[in-house]
């Protein structure tokens, strides 16, 4: 009898029962609070620009690669050979790539060199390029080969080195060689070579020789030839025209 | 006071009695007295008074009433604690905007400065539902991502650009979006995938 009457046990039960709604309620808080503090929203980016500016870049020097590659005896055979290096260099571009899980394609334009549409001396070889620009500077030695196609004077390349200038005036079409003497005799080295007026004139241009650091350098343009880039990923769909200056 | 020399003046506890204040005096004094006599320890020991239903019904109202009181307190924090880790995402998912606006700006630029021209460029990107179960809306500007909830979160993650940026306002019921650029206005707008 003394034990069914016994009534002490009802506060342990209670006791449990309020410790085991405590516990219940620090899990649903704590995982409340846990959750909602490693909740990530959409963070960080693909690095889309880094591979999109790689990509312009080895297309543009895979361009001046295959323009200064192509030989043959006339124009078309080497435009031909330009195109076989280029479809070569797209289809393993668009393995690596494939690989990465992008894919990408890139057209070239040759018509501006099908049709001798020459560059103008700008900048960048556009019409609405810097016309005033310094081609190179500290030159030691140089040969300056210009052949001008279309010309709107005023245009001159200008030498200068720290104490004086020395402009070469151009006023009509042709081919105009200006020797390393033909400078020496104006300039003493070290000097800059520069285009003023360049938008007003197109042609083709070919600066060779040394800089006062012993390195030789070429500087030269016949075309600007377009490639077009197409890049897709699982996020990105890009589809860009790029101007590349052949054959540097 | 002497005690010992009073009369008792029960014999049994009764509701009718009127001498309840002096039992209980009694009692209170024979217990730090000890030495009860056979009335008292019968008194003492009587547990009529005590009923299950009623201790029941009084541990249970005292627990519901300590629950409660916790839950409301626990809800209290739980709602600043939500609001600040909405702030928190807010802020991580506007920044990752702002990342992908910068990006297609400097593809821009590059090009430009390559004198070559974007012919299209598209970006996508997704947005939670809700954060925090709770829906929000997403507002660019030309300089600044602004996201915010009806419960008061907010955020701003202000850019930099130099190509125009059409204002528009997102929300979190559709999810999926891309950033477009029109090269015609060299600007970057917003549109659903």
């Amino acid at each position: 009898m003394e034990i069914i009457e016994n009534e002490k046990a009802q506060f342990m039960l209670l006791a449990g029962f309020i410790i085991a709604i405590g516990l219940v309620i620090t899990t649903a808080l704590l995982n409340n609070i846990i959750f909602q503090g490693n909740m990530a929203g959409e963070a960080g980016s693909d690095p889309l620009k880094y591979d999109v500016v790689n990509m312009m870049q080895i297309t543009a020097d895979e361009m001046k690669s295959a323009y200064r590659n192509a030989n043959g005896t006339s124009d078309s055979l080497k435009i031909a050979n330009f195109s076989r290096q280029m479809q070569n260099f797209n289809g393993n571009l668009s393995k690596i790539y494939a690989l990465r899980g992008g894919g990408i394609n890139v057209v070239n334009d040759t018509s501006n060199w099908n049709n001798y549409r020459y560059a103008n001396f700008t900048n960048n070889g556009m019409a609405n390029g810097a016309a005033n620009w310094t081609v190179i500077e500290s030159v030691n030695n140089a040969t300056i080969v210009v052949n001008i196609s279309t010309i709107t004077p005023p245009f001159n390349i200008s030498i200068t080195n720290s104490t004086k200038t020395w402009q070469i005036n151009f006023t009509s079409p042709g081919n105009s060689i200006v020797s390393n003497s033909q400078i020496k005799a104006n300039i003493t080295s070290a000097y800059n070579i520069s285009f003023v007026n360049g938008a007003n004139v197109a042609g083709n241009y070919s600066i060779t020789g040394n800089t006062t650091y012993g390195r030789t350098f070429i500087r030269a343009r016949d075309y600007i030839l377009n490639a077009t880039v197409t890049f897709s990923t699982s996020k990105v769909r890009a589809n860009l025209t790029i101007p590349v200056s052949v054959p540097w | 006071m002497n005690f010992k020399k009073m009369k008792p003046q029960i014999n049994a506890p009764s509701r009718a009695s009127g001498g309840r204040i002096h039992v209980c005096q009694r009692a209170y004094v024979s217990m730090h007295h000890g030495g009860h006599n056979a009335d008292e320890r019968r008194f003492i020991k009587n547990e009529d008074a005590v009923s299950i239903a009623l201790g029941f019904i009084l541990m249970f109202s005292i627990t519901v009433l300590v629950f409660s009181a916790i839950v409301l307190s626990f809800d209290t924090l739980s709602q600043q604690s939500k609001k600040s880790a909405m702030q928190g995402s807010f802020e991580i998912m506007g920044s990752g905007l702002a990342v992908r606006i910068t990006t297609m700006d400097t593809l821009v630029n590059i090009s430009n400065s390559y004198g070559g021209r974007v012919n299209t460029l598209e970006y996508d990107f997704s947005i939670p539902a809700s954060i925090a179960n709770e829906g929000y809306s997403v507002n660019i500007t030309n300089n600044q991502v602004i996201i915010e909830s009806d419960n008061g979160a907010k955020a701003w993650v202000p850019f930099n650009t130099s190509t125009n940026i059409t204002q528009a306002t997102i929300y979190s019921s559709a999810q999926d979006y891309k950033f477009i650029y029109n090269g015609t206005a060299n600007a970057i707008e917003i549109g659903r995938q």
